[in-house]
């Protein structure tokens, strides 16, 4: 076992964001002002004249960290990700070369058009998938905002997938899991999110008329991205969004909540 | 029960308003916008509008919309730009609503028109506007402008937005009132979103949609409606370029909806317009209308009932609409 001063900073940095050999660390960047710590991520031979400097140096006479400039692109244009967080500093991956599918699908990497590693994309995922609004996702991970949109964006069309099971399942997975779920309302007389209901609306098994506009645009979206997933969590998603909008809007939705009772009250029976 | 009022009033008369700290949209143009006083308001550029005496194109007055009628409950303003824009509805009030102005053919209302659907909360908390446009007879020569009224400047490429909160006791409504119908022909779809179109796909075959149109002889002030849960939501028919093979419109189509011709009015638009917001059941506190109704309905000097509103460039009822009256009431619980 190495002694902890003989790892370099370049070690430390592979190892926290689990990056294992043959990949290694060409170039890398800290800016202390930003936060933020840049990896640029090569199979390419040791260059000899690479430098290393000390992550956090001390000898700064500005706040940035000067560190090499990345090298021009080997094999390819520069591709980069957000990756996990390296303790409060938030983390994003650079590579140059040339990647195929596969490569694509390493953790510290990601999926083109995808702000985010794979790494990174399942616990947005994840966070997503438990039902957490988005500026708690952002928050909770020290993500933009606008990198968050851009992969909600990706997920809500169809063009990525993730696996990942919810810790309460509701709706379709329920349905799935052969679990039945109690009809209930809550005091609002907004049929409980475990109602079955709710998928049968979505995918156009059960229909109401609906006159409020906000709710027609809203279910015409959520339909639309429903019928798009392949994915049982996603899907839970949108059940999830279509339950808070009425939730949320109940006292406006008093003609449809009236007829989304009636049909939970027959469907139970 | 709705307690804002819309004003077609002289710029004096808007100035006085903003002096005395009311928090306003208005609507005017450009000139006489950039003349008013900062202060709490948000504004766009129009010179169309329908006013109480009926449909008027005027440089010389501005519809003055008030919003701040709850004096424990502050609005805010805030000015988007393309990379902000998501966020609109994520920093609107929980409950209230937000009225946003767009400048017409700037970046920003492209990329709302395109990608608004998608943003996160959308739907969920209400959200009205408009996009500002210009004379017809200034084309060429000037752009639509929207202005932040806290400051002096007026902004070509970004998006001013109030966010309007309400008492506890208090929600706020959007309707919409379109006369188009869909008519009994083809199912239209396209493969791309976008705001012009070559090829599209007519009961599942591909088609030029110049041709189709053509051939169909077309009425081009009607427009493709789409039937979205109830919401019959337009796509207004701008240029059909033959040398080109493409159609633009004054909104954009997407993929995965159908969408149909509409049907031509079975009567005048202002008749008809008067029956639909009958059935209305409150009187509007913020409306707009689409100054193509105004132009192919030759609406200058008619009443549309009671409403009153700018004839905008686009009409924003959640996401962009067009040939569509917007409307927003608030309802006392």
């Amino acid at each position: 076992m190495k002694a902890p001063h003989s790892i370099t900073t370049a070690d430390c940095l592979m190892l926290a964001g689990g990056i294992p050999s043959p990949w290694r660390l060409s170039q890398y960047r800290i800016d202390v002002i930003t936060k933020t710590a840049h990896l640029w991520i090569t199979r390419q031979p040791q260059n000899n004249v690479e430098k290393k400097r000390n992550w956090f140096s001390m000898h700064l006479t500005h706040n940035v960290t000067t560190m090499p400039t990345p090298q021009e692109p080997v094999s390819g244009p520069e591709l980069q990700w957000r990756h996990l967080n390296v303790m409060t500093f938030g983390c994003h991956v650079h590579t140059t070369d040339l990647l195929d599918e596969r490569h694509h699908d390493l953790p510290w990497f990601g999926q083109l058009g995808l702000p985010f590693s794979n790494r990174l994309s399942h616990q947005v995922f994840a966070c997503l998938a438990e039902g957490m609004e988005m500026s708690a996702v952002c928050a909770l991970l020290n993500i933009t905002f606008s990198d968050l949109w851009k992969f909600k964006y990706a997920l809500d069309k169809g063009l990525v997938k993730f696996e990942y099971k919810p810790a309460k399942k509701i709706g379709s997975a329920a349905a799935l899991a052969s679990v039945t779920p109690l009809p209930a309302t809550n005091s609002s007389g907004v049929p409980d999110v475990t109602d079955p209901l709710w998928e049968r609306l979505i995918t156009g098994e059960l229909t109401f008329q609906i006159k409020t506009l906000g709710l027609q645009l809203m279910f015409t979206k959520l339909r639309q991205q429903f019928s798009l997933q392949q994915s049982d969590e996603v899907k839970l998603m949108k059940l999830r969004e279509l339950h808070r909008y009425v939730e949320r809007n109940a006292r406006s939705l008093a003609d449809e909540l009236r007829q989304l009772r009636e049909l939970a009250q027959t469907e139970s029976v | 029960m709705s307690a804002m009022q819309q004003l077609l009033v002289t710029p004096k008369i808007a100035a006085d308003l903003i002096r005395r700290g009311a928090t306003l949209s208005i609507a005017g143009d450009e000139d006489v916008l950039a003349a008013l006083p900062n202060g709490n308001w948000i504004g766009g550029t129009i010179p169309y509008f329908m006013g109480p005496e009926g449909g008027i194109t005027t440089r010389d007055k501005v519809l003055v919309t008030p919003l701040s009628l709850y004096p424990d409950v502050q609005p805010t303003i805030k000015v988007y730009d393309c990379a902000s824009l998501s966020q609109i509805c994520v920093q609107a009030p929980d409950n209230g609503y937000s009225v946003i102005i767009l400048p017409a053919f700037s970046e920003v209302h492209f990329e709302y028109a395109q990608h608004a659907p998608m943003y996160d909360d959308m739907f969920m908390r209400p959200l009205v506007g408009w996009v500002s446009g210009i004379h017809l007879d200034d084309m060429g020569h000037r752009t639509p402008k929207v202005r932040d009224g806290r400051q002096g400047v007026m902004l070509e490429n970004q998006a001013v937005v109030i966010h309007v909160p309400l008492p506890d006791n208090v929600s706020a409504n959007v309707a919409i009132v379109n006369l188009f119908r869909q008519g009994n022909g083809d199912e239209i779809t396209f493969l791309e979103c976008g705001f012009e179109a070559s090829t599209c796909l007519v009961n599942g075959t591909p088609t030029s949609l110049v041709k189709y149109l053509q051939s169909s002889r077309h009425d081009n002030r009607l427009p493709l409606v789409a039937d979205c849960s109830g919401a019959l939501i337009n796509v207004s028919l701008k240029t059909l370029d033959q040398a080109q093979d493409k159609v633009a419109f004054y909104g954009p189509v997407f993929p995965d909806v159908v969408y149909k011709l509409a049907q031509p009015f079975d009567g005048n638009y202002e008749t008809l317009f008067d029956q639909a917001i009958a059935r209305l059941p409150e009187p509007a506190g913020f409306s707009c209308n689409c100054v193509l109704n105004y132009l192919y309905s030759e609406l200058e000097g008619k009443r549309t009932g009671t409403v009153i509103g700018p004839m905008t460039f686009g009409e924003v009822a959640y996401v962009l609409m067009n040939q569509t009256m917007v409307q927003l009431t608030l309802e006392t619980h």
